[in-house]
């Protein structure tokens, strides 16, 4: 009787031995991930700011040459990107823009589109190619990482995508998006997300989403700019929410406020 | 008067001992590398920590020139990392036209025309020094002495093409922390 009740005892210690480990082994399992994450988070959060430091600060004349055919491979300079961002980004039509990209943009964005003009037949601004061009650049890390990534203009009014902005109607608009957005647009995401239009696209797996908006201010076209009068003529210059907060037809009167558009940069693991 | 199977008071426990001394040794193993395994993941953390320190402090105007790189070298970077207990070594590379991340090794890639370095950490490679104008290899060197290091790379503004320029174009903060 005592050697059973011994050889109990020492099953019993085995048994409080293994649930010790068992603990120690979850603790281990669960500790720093948190850390982690936050660690993580911030580099993201980091890298972004340098990102959109770099549109204010980065000439777009310099990225003339940052195409996605750039590089010639025999020659050990192998940067062809075309599967991704297409055959031509057009990059070298930035060449004579001797001002900040985001200079460029906020040229693109006075009427309220990012489509590389002002108003639908005007002038040049290739504001999209110069963010293209850009992105494909700064990018470049942590695409190597495994990133996919997505920019696009929330109008100042609310925070949607102006894409997506379709006059009483709040959800995401694709059609609207093709419409007012037209591709390419600035992503990296090419062939394999053909269908992305926005951060807020459903082809993107939301739960692994990270999106940083930043303050984009636009200078609207001051008063007597010929703009407004095509546009209550009936042009499709100027869009509803890029005219100055208050003013309508014919023309605004008085001061005009720069309107708080906001630039989103969204990343997601590829 | 002897009693039947009686060995004494310790032998008659002789059987329990096997079991308490296996699991007295399994528990001692598991703390033992719990306690290594804690100390890993602290030891990684604080890595990356620095990392990131450190490159907020390099990435925080959003663009540098050769100047102002060695003025963070001298009073922020070295202070810190020191304070810190770690190695690091922070190359500054002015790339301009296109970040050529594509050839070579995508983390230590080459660089073209001047940059910078700054490191606490003494190299074997004579060609890793703190001058400014150095070999267009340093990235490589630095990745073939560092074991187990935390590697950060952030797009950073620089004068393009010669530092003297007015014009500000595409450069890359790489910034390597590992052990002491």
């Amino acid at each position: 009787m005592r050697g059973q009740a011994a050889i109990f005892d020492g099953i019993m210690f085995l048994m409080l031995v293994s649930f010790s480990m068992a603990m120690v082994f979850t603790f281990l399992n669960t500790y720093g991930i948190a850390q982690d994450n936050v660690i993580r988070s911030s580099h993201t959060l980091n890298y972004m700011q340098s990102v959109m430091k770099s549109i204010y600060l980065i000439d777009a004349s310099t990225l003339a040459q940052a195409d996605s055919n750039a590089g010639d491979c025999t020659k050990g300079d192998c940067q062809n990107e075309t599967g991704v961002y297409g055959e031509d980004m057009n990059c070298s039509q930035l060449a004579s823009w001797q001002v900040s990209v985001g200079d460029v943009v906020k040229k693109d964005l006075v009427d309220g589109r990012l489509d590389d003009k002002f108003g639908t037949n005007g002038a040049e601004a290739p504001g999209k190619t110069a963010l293209r061009c850009l992105f494909r650049e700064v990018m470049k890390p942590f695409r190597q990482a495994g990133y996919n990534y997505f920019v696009e203009v929330l109008d100042p009014d609310n925070i949607r995508p102006i894409q997506s902005w379709t006059t009483g109607v709040t959800s995401y608009s694709r059609p609207r998006a093709e419409l007012a957005y037209p591709a390419p647009w600035v992503t990296d995401t090419g062939t394999g997300y053909a269908g992305v239009y926005s951060c807020e696209d459903p082809h993107i797996n939301a739960t692994a989403l990270l999106a940083v908006s930043t303050p984009f201010r636009v200078q609207p076209p001051g008063k007597d700019d010929a703009a407004y009068e095509k546009d209550c003529g009936g042009e499709d210059t100027i869009e509803n929410y890029a005219w100055p907060k208050g003013s309508s037809c014919p023309g605004p009167t008085g001061v005009i406020n720069p309107l708080g558009y906001q630039l989103r940069v969204c990343v997601w693991p590829a | 008067m002897k009693k039947r199977g009686f060995i004494g008071p310790l032998g008659d426990d002789i059987p329990s001992i096997f079991p308490i001394v296996l699991g007295i040794v399994v528990f001692m193993g598991t703390i033992v590398y719990a306690n290594g395994a804690y100390n890993a993941r602290n030891a990684d953390l604080h890595l990356r920590k620095t990392a990131l320190e450190l490159s907020y402090m390099a990435t925080e105007k959003g663009t540098l020139s050769t100047q102002e790189f060695q003025d963070l070298c001298d009073k922020s970077f070295k202070p810190y990392a020191s304070h810190a207990g770690t190695n690091f070594a922070i190359v500054f590379k002015r790339h301009c036209s296109k970040i050529d991340l594509f050839n070579k090794n995508p983390f230590y890639s080459n660089y073209s025309g001047n940059a910078g370095l700054c490191t606490n950490a003494a190299f074997k490679s004579p060609l890793i020094n703190s001058t400014p104008s150095m070999t267009p290899d340093v990235g490589t060197a630095i990745a073939d002495e560092v074991k187990d290091a935390v590697v950060l790379n952030y797009p950073i503004a620089v004068n393009c093409p010669e530092e003297n320029s007015a014009t500000l174009g595409l450069g890359v903060i790489n910034v390597i922390v590992w052990q002491k």
